[in-house]
């Protein structure tokens, strides 16, 4: 049914011995929004240089509309790069830059202006062309970035972390605009996060990613109700990792109930409550030892710290999901043990 | 605000002390002593004369002038042609080869330069180490007769004047983003469009400061061209410098200065402009 643009065929890669990538599987569809999802150090910014051909990769085949392109120079590939830093060239006028990939393939001069003045429209920077990249602002900045790689017409549009460096506000406008932007040109976009809500906010499908391999590809819905494993359902939905009878399932905080409700089977302690993010955090002890996070929204609940409560939650709320744990290989602080250490 | 106005002079005061006090007065009293004539036994005769100038028309000295840019120009060119690959390659290594090509730039700075040229002379005289080296290899028979030779001042000025521009141009390209020629890349340039469009374009800067380092010095360098030119090759400097120790005509020697440093900014405004290294400069 969908049309697949791009394949990566088992991709391997190491740095210096130590591997990044190992076998690494996926499909693109044809104008898809596609977000590479995982933590810092888990290779998304490796793999979206090899499918820009800025690295090779150690094994493995990068197959762009059918073509073997894994060895081909970045230049020749029909394949565009929005980089964290937007790496605009500082000695080039705004409009020079958006021109560069034309100028660079002999568009005729009258053509460059036309097309760098639609692009500029198209991403609200009309009348700048003629602005230091120095001059602009990082929001600025950003939509530069991405008039220079969208001017070229690529088949598949790279974007490596592209609002990290922008405010809370403006990043929530850019990840509306890109989307509008990617629905309105009908190119297939691959999309390098760390934040879950960017991903689901954005992307047709995610793929999440943890220590070199894809633990789980499906849509938002699927990732976030869904989740495969372990790690997914943490890092995506923020859920309780807990085990019962030698399964592991995962409740989202939001789903964990509490005071009295008919499926409260459960006796926990309070341990600790905390307001965070408009929503009020309760941390519970069950007997066995595992712990629970509950969220509700409202400022208080009428249970005091150190109280004993019965919680639970429904039977479909409790997802079944392989034990892989819930941390990458970087990802070990000190609140990490003793959660590791609750589990055990 | 205010204390925080004068915070700003006070910094600044020392810098412009210096400027003034090393930099601006002795100019100005170059350009004044030029316009005075010379005394009959010792020193300087207070009276206006633009004679010093139309001195400096006469062929003897206007020859002198041209050979003097001549040289620096030739001398210029070849650091940079030498000087470039080295500064902006030296940048581009990992930080154990950055030591190793640094060092082979710093180890003759640990000699006086005087004895390192006369170590020139070692190299080019008749018979000399170069001859024998290109005799033994069977390359040349006669001596080749370079010392007090053209080439060999050539040599001596690209010798002095290379580390100025390696470590110039070092210096910008240590500042290129590696990232800019990633992105030139990925929009389509190949590998030496991306380093003329990007690379070449932000170390123009580098570059010139090493030509204005290189071009200026190279006007002036005369116990260059004592040493390895004898007597053959007499620059703009050599004669400044006899004026004011053998000739006693310090008011020709200011005249003389005053029009090599007139000519000096001249040519280098002129390559700026050709560049267009001023507007490189505010950006980067």
């Amino acid at each position: 049914m969908s049309d697949v643009i791009l394949q990566l065929n088992h991709i391997k890669k190491s740095f210096g011995g130590f591997p990044v990538l190992k076998g690494l599987d996926l499909k693109v569809n044809r104008a898809e929004f596609l977000t590479l999802l995982g933590a810092s150090g888990c290779g998304k910014t490796t793999l979206l240089r090899i499918i820009a051909g800025l690295e090779d990769p150690d094994e493995g085949q990068v197959v762009l509309e059918g073509q073997d392109i894994t060895t081909m120079e970045p230049n020749k590939r029909n394949v565009n790069t929005i980089f964290q830093n937007y790496a605009l060239f500082p000695h080039m006028s705004v409009a020079e830059n958006v021109g560069y990939g034309l100028k660079i393939r002999k568009v005729p001069r009258a053509e460059i202006k036309d097309k760098v003045e639609k692009m500029l429209y198209l991403v609200q920077m009309e009348g700048k062309g003629g602005a230091s990249p120095n001059q602009l602002s990082g929001g600025q900045k950003q939509r530069v970035a991405i008039a220079r790689a969208l001017v070229n017409e690529p088949k598949v549009l790279l974007l490596d972390e592209p609002l990290g460096a922008l405010d809370l506000k403006l990043r929530q406008h850019m990840q509306l605009e890109l989307k509008r932007l990617q629905k309105q040109l009908g190119i297939t976009f691959i999309y390098i996060t760390h934040d879950q809500e960017e991903a689901i906010n954005m992307s047709d499908r995610i793929a999440v990613m943890r220590n070199g391999i894809l633990e789980q590809v499906g849509t938002p819905n699927e990732v976030y109700y869904h989740p495969r494993t372990s790690f997914v359902a943490d890092f995506v939905g923020n859920a309780n990792i807990l085990k019962f009878h030698g399964e592991t399932f995962a409740v989202r905080t939001e789903n964990v109930l509490m005071n009295g409700e008919e499926a409260c089977v459960h006796p926990a302690k309070v341990l600790e409550k905390s307001f965070a993010g408009g929503q009020l955090r309760i941390l519970f002890l069950l007997e066995d030892g595992q712990q629970v996070v509950a969220s509700r929204s409202g400022l208080d609940a009428d249970m005091a710290e150190g109280s004993s409560v019965n919680i639970g939650w429904l039977d479909e709320h409790a997802v079944k999901v392989l034990d892989e744990g819930i941390y990458g290989d970087f990802g070990t602080s000190g609140e990490v043990t003793e959660r590791q250490a609750a589990h055990e | 605000m205010n204390k925080k106005k004068d915070n700003h002079w006070m910094l600044l005061a020392p810098i412009y002390l210096f400027t003034i006090l090393f930099v601006a007065l002795p100019i100005l009293y170059m350009f004044l002593l030029s316009f005075l004539s010379r005394a009959q036994v010792w020193g300087v005769d207070f009276t206006f004369t633009l004679d010093n100038y139309k001195k400096i028309l006469e062929p003897l000295y206007l020859d002198t002038f041209v050979q003097s840019l001549k040289l620096a120009l030739v001398s210029t060119v070849l650091v940079a042609l030498i000087g470039y690959p080295y500064g902006f390659f030296m940048a581009r290594m990992n930080d154990r080869w950055k030591k190793r090509m640094m060092l082979l730039i710093m180890i003759p700075f640990w000699t006086s330069g005087l004895i390192r040229l006369y170590g020139w002379i070692i190299v080019f005289r008749s018979n000399g180490v170069l001859d024998k080296i290109l005799q033994g290899m069977g390359l040349t028979e006669e001596p080749l007769k370079l010392l007090y030779s053209y080439p060999a001042v050539v040599v001596g000025m690209i010798y002095v004047l290379l580390p100025f521009m390696i470590l110039s141009v070092y210096s910008s390209a240590e500042k290129l983003d590696d990232t800019l020629v990633e992105a030139a890349r990925d929009l389509g340039a190949s590998p030496f469009k991306a380093f003329w469009t990007v690379s070449f374009k932000l170390t123009l800067p580098g570059l010139l400061s090493g030509v204005v380092l290189s071009f200026i010095p190279s006007m002036g360098l005369f116990f260059i061209a004592d040493i390895l030119g004898g007597n053959k090759i007499v620059l703009v400097g050599s004669v400044i410098q006899e004026q004011v120790t053998k000739g006693r005509n310090q008011p020709f020697a200011a005249a003389l200065s005053a029009v090599l440093m007139i000519l000096t900014s001249l040519m280098i405004r002129l390559y700026r402009k050709i560049t267009g290294t001023a507007k490189l400069e505010n950006i980067v």
